[in-house]
């Protein structure tokens, strides 16, 4: 089956001075329909570039994109190639089909700029996809119909008193409902694709269950699919199907969350699961992956993890280690497997 | 909202207040003798005769009775007679005020819509050349002194070539034709067409725009276009002047604003919302951009009376500016006194008109 | 895209362009083609000829002094045999045998215009002050402990004045002055002038004489005046001070009476509307506030200028327009736009002009000013050079500085000097005794540092190893003289003499204070030198016929002799002997103070000949002056 989104050896690249510096090395990801996938990363591995990069949001001055194939299925089954997609194209493919939201609401707000505006101009810019009662796509929308589809989009949403919400400004709003009305504007036109860059990060614990709470349900209704982007483990246990691990710009790890979170092959990723303390625990100190993340400019030779990897061996710091598949439905870029791993 | 508005206006009014008070005892820090500019060509050893003046300007008056009838005078502006002019103050400065409006008010309208078409234009596109060109001039148009500009735009474009005139405000032998009735019937139609679109469209951004234009319209009505051609002539060479240096400032000021404006996250959410460019440009944007823009006109709205003393000396224009120069160079205290209250006033009152306007641009501002 | 932003920058420049041509052709005609324009950065805010903010420029246009056109000297009674009128024509004396106390009926007994006793030498006219104000007078001006500003000790001063002040004791000098108006002469609205705006003029002076005190000054001496059957006008002055009467017939301006006497306050007056007898008129709406004063000329213009011998075309209109900035006047008279520039020049922008040939058609014209900026020794009674202090060589020393100054150099130093040769403006110091010599030239000085040197060393003040004598002054001048007070210094150096600059303050009331402190030893002022003028204020060197409490005496010398002389040159009207008088002047004041005069700043003015010309120079004023309005014509 067609996947939704399917991208192949996606590499974005800043210019910065004379040298670039290489954000994403060779991505391969896909999204099935109604599919929720996640990928997992420390900050700076380039996951929140790949989700900009899917949308093309990235500034055209200084970045750089190839890819072997990087397409979209639309609602009508048509698949498109995002990479020769014009600008005019991929505005009418974002929102409609595929949509995007933020981290932090706070700032991914138009400050001056009541959010009930904000809200219409979802429907008064793609009015393609609102349907009217004769079943038919509209052509331009009045003011009065944009607001009616937005209170009824607040709803949706469960933002409680939409009419009141929909004069305010976003600055007079909570951050949980600063997030809701993200994720309204970005599901209105109900897309295909729906990729989330973090949304619960900066949101308190229980207002993050209730988010992801209700792009679980939005998903339901409407068969969307999810692309996750978070490096919170509990929110990929919760929330996604499949789940890739990044590291660096490249995939280290690839399958389903089930598997990946109670048998992990790569060592990076056995360092997250160790890394999150569990709540019955009591330690002393707790489980930390040594050094940092290094600069996107300063990758090491050989495989990125080998100068924080506890399995670092002569092999890993002299060549990187291809996408391997020793198991049917995973993915890991190790020289090593499991077993011979964990023995050490 | 509304306690927002009030705490602005209380506190205004009561800056204002401490202004007045103090513009009361300036005399009296000034001189020995409060009643001193009243004095003005009455020798030292006429003591009779001074002694005169003080009883009947009351300042033998005990302090409060006396600010009292100063308050009083204020209200119905009454500020004495002017020393030079042997006129009232307040008809001296009136008569002056529009001529340091059309060159003060035309400028800042001219540049600042200058400015942000050129600002936009550069900070849209973030070109290298266009960068270097805007800032080069910015670099030179802060580095060059204003009189210097106007003197050498003098040289070239009225002597040398000889295309506008150096001096005044109009031809010698000339003055400003003014019907009043034809003025006053002309603004207040206009007045009201604005009332009633407000009322029929629900959109005060009428009372803006319709308000403005109708006074220009009744301007031009009222005076004979001969008049208005010989003004605008003269006017040209100071006004190239003034809008050159502010409209290069104003620029830089959008262009700076809008590469701030532009890499913030709110307008990476409008264009994953598949907003048109234009759209995001406009609406998102600018919206944002100008708003340092508008606290900037803001502050430089009352140098709108006096402001430019330099361009009018040496233009011959006959604004308040220069006005303020004579009263200080001859020792015209009530005249130059009342020059300052206003002046004071003025500023007070744009910044609280800059204040209470700013919060509909920015909503932002109530929290603080 | 790039063709299409030059495109569009192609058009801009395209509408900037024609808009500037659009704008050439935006000029108006001008309104008073043919005029004599006259560029000037202030314009008078008033035609007051009373008023200190008017012009006199303007009045000159306007108005007439009592002996400019209106009326002839037809007689007086006094001392015939020395008495000349200004202009020089004597007449018969008529009898007046009447003694002048027989008015004492009509004594018109004005607040300090009173009768003075002989010998009186106090003619306050309006200052009549009760003890308290006195008091606050003396107080305000820190009359230093004991003496009052004229150097007399306080209380003779003071009860003698009050005492004066009451009596009436027959007088034994009093002029009477006949004029006879002209007769068909108009004001310049038609009315008729006559005696009884004479007597109106003078009158209303005194009766607002607290307003109008420079005017009142000069009839200080005025007893009364009276309209005769005939039309003459006659009046009598209380003193025999000729000096006054010249005072009174060039400078007290005739007012119509029929305007002027619904004027209550004279100095808020802003007469827009000016009437007089004067060439020229103004009409209303040629009075453009702060752009430009337009005057036409009368139909009657010859007799208003009496000059039957006038050939030529007269200038229709002279307009005056405002031009704030140096620079744009004068390139605008180098255009010929405008064909004189009001202002004076100052030396440094006149030579910088002067020097370039692009301004080759303008003319500069370069008179010598009254007033001739001179040291002086105090040699009052608190003052270092004062009679026995400085070992009893103050006449010494004083005369070595004198000595040792040059003049030449002090030019080149501190000044760009348009005058660079000597006589071009520049007055020249003496030594010790005349000014002028027999045939009017003067005196060369002759620096002489030996000369100097060897006079100092005949005093107790002798060279020590570094070359000071122990000598240092204090010089009290304003800030924009401290330089010259330095090059001063460096000449002096070559004698062994140190000087020390002390800054004058701005005020009137500040350098009351320190002029009677005395606290200095030399300053720096400005004195009018001139055979036909009364030298210098005649009250710094402590005489007593002042006419104003305003006087100082920063020297406070008080000499008899001295004193004899300047009232001796007052009394005369006889210009010669004036002129002899005052050299006795200054050789006595020489000898009491040594002066040193240094340089007088001529009045520069510029004016271009090319289409108007009969521009005449005259000392001590502009290319603006009395001659220049009656010979000016259109070439």
């Amino acid at each position: 089956m067609q996947p939704v989104l399917d991208i192949h050896g996606l590499k974005v690249l800043f210019r910065v001075g004379n040298t670039y510096i290489r954000a994403v090395e060779g991505v391969d990801i896909t999204v099935g329909e109604g599919e929720s996938v996640a990928i997992v990363g420390e900050s700076g591995c380039g996951k929140s570039v790949t989700g900009l990069a899917c949308m093309k949001l990235l500034a055209q001055q200084n970045a750089v994109y190839t890819a072997k194939k990087m397409t979209l299925q639309t609602k009508d089954g048509h698949v498109h190639d995002l990479l020769s997609e014009s600008e005019n194209g991929m505005l009418a493919l974002r929102a409609e089909q595929i949509a995007m939201i933020f981290q932090d609401p706070s700032t991914f707000l138009n400050p001056v700029m009541t959010v009930g505006e904000q809200m219409d101009e979802v429907f008064l810019y793609h009015p393609g996809a609102v349907t009217q009662e004769d079943g038919k796509a509209a052509h331009k929308l009045s003011r009065d119909e944009a607001k009616r589809l937005s209170l009824e989009q607040f709803r949706r949403v469960g933002i409680p008193d939409p009419e009141m919400r929909y004069k305010q400004f976003p600055h007079e709003l909570s951050g949980g409902l600063k997030q809701r009305i993200l994720i309204a504007m970005a599901t209105a036109c109900k897309p295909r694709l729906l990729i989330a860059d973090e949304p619960t990060t900066a949101l308190d614990v229980t207002i993050q269950a209730q988010i992801l709470d209700l792009i679980t349900t939005l998903r339901r209704e409407s068969g969307m699919s999810l692309l996750m982007i978070t490096h919170d483990l509990g929110v990929v246990r919760a929330v996604a199907e499949r789940c890739y691990v990044m590291y660096c710009g490249k995939i280290v790890e690839h399958g389903y969350v089930r598997d990946i979170l109670e048998h992990p092959l790569h060592p990076y990723t056995k360092a997250l699961i160790d890394t999150v303390p569990g709540l019955d625990d009591r330690v002393e100190r707790f489980v930390q992956i040594p050094h940092n993340v290094p600069h996107p400019s300063q990758k090491p030779s050989g495989c990125f993890f080998s100068n924080r990897c506890a399995f670092c061996t002569g092999i890993c710091q002299s060549a990187m280690p291809p996408l391997r598949e020793p198991v049917p439905g995973r993915q890991t870029r190790c020289w090593f497997d499991k077993e011979e791993l964990w023995e050490k | 909202m509304k306690r927002y508005y009030a705490q602005k206006l209380i506190s205004a009014v009561f800056v204002l207040f401490i202004i007045i008070t103090l513009n009361f005892f300036l005399p009296r820090m000034m001189f020995d003798d409060p009643a001193q500019p009243y004095y003005a060509g009455v020798p030292e050893d006429a003591y009779a005769l001074r002694q005169e003046i003080r009883e009947a300007n009351g300042f033998n008056d005990p302090l409060i009775v006396q600010y009292g009838a100063y308050l009083g005078r204020l209200f119905t502006l009454n500020f004495g007679t002017s020393y030079i002019y042997k006129e009232p103050v307040f008809q001296v400065m009136f008569s002056r005020i529009p001529w340091s409006l059309v060159i003060t008010l035309t400028s800042m309208v001219v540049s600042v819509i200058v400015g942000i078409l050129i600002g936009a234009y550069v900070g849209k596109r973030r070109e290298m050349t266009a960068d270097k060109v805007l800032l080069g001039f910015s670099t030179v148009t802060t580095a060059i002194p204003s009189f210097w500009l106007a003197l050498v735009s003098i040289m070239l474009l009225a002597f040398i070539i000889p295309i506008f005139p150096y001096r005044g405000a109009m031809t010698p032998g000339y003055t400003l034709g003014f019907h009043t009735i034809p003025f006053l019937v002309v603004f207040l139609l206009f007045i009201a067409a604005a009332i009633a679109l407000r009322i029929i469209l629900r959109k005060s951004i009428f009372l803006f725009t319709v308000i403005p234009a109708g006074l220009l319209v009744a301007l031009l009505v009222a005076v004979p276009p001969a008049d208005v051609l010989d003004v605008l002539y003269h006017a040209a060479l100071p006004l190239i002047v003034v809008i050159f240096g502010s409209c290069i400032s104003y620029s830089l000021l959008v262009r700076n604003s809008m590469i701030a404006v532009t890499s913030e996250d709110y307008i990476l959410t409008a264009r994953a919302k598949g907003l048109p460019p234009r759209v995001v440009l406009y609406k998102h944007t600018f919206r944002n951009a100008l708003l340092p823009l508008i606290t900037n006109v803001g502050m430089s709205l009352s140098g709108l009376i006096g402001g430019s003393v330099l361009i009018e000396k040496i233009f011959s224009w006959p604004g308040m500016g220069q006005l303020l120069l004579e009263a200080t160079n001859n020792g015209d205290y009530l005249l130059s006194q009342a020059i300052l209250l206003l002046f004071a006033i003025l500023t007070i009152t744009f910044n609280l008109i800059t204040d209470l306007v700013y919060h509909k641009f920015d909503p932002r501002v109530t929290r603080a | 895209m790039k063709a299409k932003r030059l495109l569009c920058l192609l058009l801009a420049a395209l509408m900037l362009a024609g808009s500037c041509l659009l704008f050439a052709g935006c000029g108006r005609e001008e309104k008073y083609a043919g005029a004599l324009v006259i560029g000037s950065s202030t314009l008078p805010k008033n035609l007051n000829p009373y008023s200190s903010t008017s012009s006199t420029f303007f009045v000159d246009l306007f108005y007439d002094t009592l002996l400019g056109a209106a009326a002839t000297p037809v007689g007086y009674t006094a001392d015939p045999e020395n008495f000349r009128f200004p202009d020089g024509s004597t007449f018969t004396p008529v009898d007046t045998s009447n003694n002048p106390l027989a008015f004492t009926d009509n004594l018109l007994s004005y607040e300090g215009a009173l009768p003075r006793p002989d010998g009186s030498d106090y003619g306050y006219v309006y200052f009549d002050p009760t003890e308290e104000q006195w008091e606050e007078q003396c107080e305000r001006e820190s009359i230093r402990e004991g003496f009052d500003e004229v150097g007399l000790p306080i209380e003779e001063t003071h009860e003698e004045f009050l005492a004066r002040a009451e009596e009436t004791v027959p007088r034994e000098n009093w002029m009477e002055f006949r004029f006879a108006v002209r007769p068909g002469y108009t004001w310049n609205d038609g009315t008729p002038f006559t005696a009884e705006d004479i007597k109106f003029t003078f009158d209303y002076i005194i009766r607002h004489k607290a307003e109008l005190s420079s005017q009142a000054y000069f009839l200080t001496d005025y007893y009364q005046s009276s309209v005769e059957e005939d039309g003459d006008f006659v009046f009598i002055l209380a003193s025999n001070n000729y000096s006054a009467m010249k005072s009174i017939c060039n400078s007290i301006v005739i007012l119509p009476q029929h305007i002027w006497q619904t004027v209550r306050k004279p100095q808020e007056e802003k007469n827009l509307n000016p009437v007089g007898t004067g060439p020229y008129y103004l009409k209303a709406e040629d009075y453009i506030a702060d752009s430009s004063i337009t005057v036409t000329i009368r139909d009657d213009y010859n007799e208003a200028l009496l000059r039957e011998d006038f050939a030529g075309e007269p200038v229709a209109n002279i307009s005056v327009q405002l031009m704030s900035n140096l620079d744009v006047l004068i390139q605008s008279l180098q255009q010929g736009d405008i064909h004189m520039i009001m202002d004076t020049i100052d030396t440094t922008k006149a030579y910088q002009v002067m020097n370039n040939s692009a301004y080759s058609n303008i003319d500069m014209s370069s008179t010598r000013n009254d007033f001739v900026t001179t040291l002086l020794f105090n040699v009052g009674p608190y003052g270092a050079f004062r009679e026995g202090e400085l070992n009893g060589y103050s006449q010494q020393i004083r005369e070595a500085i004198s000595l040792c100054i040059d003049q030449q150099s002090l030019i080149s130093e501190v000044l760009f000097g348009m005058g660079t040769t000597v006589g071009d403006g520049l007055v020249q110091s003496y030594m010790a005794h005349a000014l002028v010599d027999e045939n009017g030239n003067y005196v060369e000085h002759h620096t002489d540092v030996a000369a100097a040197n060897a006079l100092l060393d005949t005093t107790t003040y002798l060279k020590d190893a570094d070359g000071y004598r122990g000598l240092t002054f204090t010089v009290l001048a304003s800030p924009e003289q401290e330089t010259l007070v330095r090059a001063i210094g460096n000449q002096l150096a070559a004698i062994g003499i140190r000087l020390e600059y002390e800054m004058a303050t701005s005020t009137y009331a500040e350098d009351i204070k320190q002029y009677n402190h005395a606290d200095f030893d030399m300053i720096l002022n400005s004195v009018t030198f001139g055979a036909d003028k009364l030298l210098m204020f005649s009250a710094r060197y402590g005489t007593y016929n002042t006419g104003s409490p305003r006087v100082f005496n920063y020297s406070g010398v008080i000499d008899e002799e001295l004193n004899e002389l300047m009232l001796q040159m007052e009394r005369t009207a006889n210009t010669q002997q004036q002129y002899e008088l005052s050299r006795e002047v200054q050789a006595r004041i020489a000898e009491l103070a040594v002066e040193i005069p240094l340089f007088s700043q001529n009045m520069i003015t510029f004016y271009s000949d090319s289409v108007f010309s009969g521009w005449i120079e005259t000392e001590g004023s502009s290319i603006w002056n009395g001659y220049t309005l009656r010979y000016l014509k259109v070439n």
